[in-house]
C-alpha cells in the first residue's frame, strides 16, 4: 500500500504517559492527544465500515451473477445457426451437438474464428468472412433467437431447439 | 490550486486530457485494467471543477477514435459521478479509502452504464445486459482498487507539487 496521503494516518495507537496526561503513540512514533486519538479511531470506524460495505457489495453482485446465469443442458440437443453475410445471403446450419455453451459449438465445427478478448471470445470471422471494425466498424452481432445477445457466444448456454443468428453488420 | 491564467491552464488541461487518453491506450490490453479512474480521482481532489476540463478533453479523444456508441455515450456522464465523489471525499487521506471509492465505481460502472440500454432494449434487457457484464465489473473492481491503493496518494502528493511550482 502507498503511504498515506498526509501524515496523521497512523495505525496501531499505544498509551502513553507524558507530561500532565496520557499521549497516545502512533505505530511511526507520533503522539497524539485523547482527542486526536478519537479523532483517528473515528476516521478508522468508517473506513472499516466503508470497507465492509465494498466487501458486501462485491459479494452481492457476485451472487446476483450467479444466480442469474442460465442453466446449461448436458446430452445431445439440437441448434440452428444462421448466417447472414455482408451482401444479406443467408446460410443456415444445422447441429447435433452435446456441447454446453454456443461458442464452444461455433469453434469446433469451425464456423467462426476469433480470440479472446477481455469481454470473452471476440468474433472475427464467421463462415469465411471477416468483419474487421477497426477498417470500417464491422461486427458479427450475435442474436439469441429474435434478440440482440447480452452476453458473448462463449457464455451462451445451448438447449435443445434453440436458434442463433450471426449477423454481418456495419457500426 | 489554479490562478487564472487560461493559456498556460488550456496547454495543462489538454496535456493531462492526452495523458489519460495515452495511458488508457497503453494498458489497452489488459483486461479491464484501466488508468482512468485514477486520474479523474487525481483532477478532482487537485483541480476542483476545473477537472471537468481535462476529463471532457479524454472524452472527446474517445469520440474521436471510437465514434458515438454506447459506451462512449456513457462516457458523457459516468466520470462526473466518480469526479463528484472524489471532490466530496477530498479530505480522506487513507490509500485505502481512495481504493474502495475506485474500486466501487468499477464495480458499478456496468450498473452505471446500463440505464442507456433502457433506450435501445429496455428493462428486461438493460437488467440482463447489466448482470451478463458483472465479472468484467468485478475484474474493473480489482484492476481499479489496487491502482489506486498504490499510486493515488503518491501522485496527488505529485500533482500537487508540481501544480504549486508551475501554476
Amino acid at each position: 500500500m502507498s503511504p498515506a496521503c498526509a501524515s496523521n494516518s497512523g495505525a496501531g495507537i499505544f498509551a502513553r504517559k507524558h507530561g500532565r496526561g496520557v499521549l497516545f503513540e502512533g505505530r511511526r512514533g507520533l503522539l497524539f492527544s485523547a482527542p486526536e486519538r478519537k479523532d483517528i479511531v473515528k476516521k478508522h470506524a468508517k473506513l472499516s465500515l466503508a470497507l465492509l460495505a465494498f466487501v458486501a457489495l462485491i459479494g452481492l453482485f457476485a451472487g446476483l451473477y450467479l444466480s442469474s446465469r442460465p442453466d446449461t443442458t448436458p446430452g445431445d440437443k439440437s441448434v440452428t445457426v444462421e448466417v447472414v453475410h455482408k451482401d444479406e445471403v443467408s446460410r443456415t446450419f444445422h447441429f447435433q451437438t452435446d456441447k454446453e455453451y454456443l461458442g464452444d459449438l461455433l469453434l469446433s465445427e469451425g464456423i467462426v474464428k476469433g480470440e479472446q478478448g477481455q469481454f470473452g471470445l471476440y468474433i472475427r470471422e464467421v463462415d469465411g468472412e471477416r468483419a474487421d471494425f477497426d477498417l470500417d466498424k464491422a461486427y458479427w452481432a450475435l442474436f439469441v433467437g429474435e434478440d440482440y445477445a447480452t452476453q458473448g457466444a462463449d457464455v451462451t448456454p445451448l438447449q435443445d431447439g434453440d436458434s442463433f443468428r450471426l449477423v454481418y453488420t456495419l457500426g | 490550486m489554479v490562478k487564472s491564467r487560461p493559456a498556460a491552464d488550456a496547454a495543462l488541461f489538454g496535456i493531462l486530457g492526452g495523458l489519460t487518453f495515452a495511458a488508457k491506450m497503453v494498458m489497452a490490453s489488459l483486461p479491464n485494467i484501466e488508468p482512468v479512474s485514477l486520474m479523474v480521482m487525481l483532477f478532482a481532489v487537485t483541480l476542483g471543477k476545473k477537472a471537468l476540463f481535462p476529463i471532457y478533453i479524454y472524452v472527446l479523444l474517445e469520440l474521436a477514435l471510437n465514434g458515438f456508441g454506447l459506451w462512449t455515450a456513457a462516457y458523457l456522464y459516468i466520470w462526473l459521478v466518480l469526479a463528484g465523489a472524489a471532490w466530496l471525499l477530498r479530505d480522506m487521506q487513507s490509500p485505502l479509502g481512495w481504493a474502495v471509492l475506485s474500486g466501487t465505481f468499477g464495480l458499478l460502472f456496468g450498473a452505471l452504464c446500463a440505464p442507456l440500454c433502457l433506450f435501445t432494449g429496455g428493462p428486461a434487457f438493460a437488467l440482463s445486459w447489466w448482470l451478463s457484464g458483472v465479472p468484467f465489473d468485478l475484474l474493473h473492481c480489482g484492476g481499479n482498487f489496487l491502482i489506486a491503493l498504490f499510486l493515488f496518494c503518491p501522485l496527488r502528493a505529485l500533482m500537487q507539487r508540481l501544480l504549486q511550482k508551475y501554476f
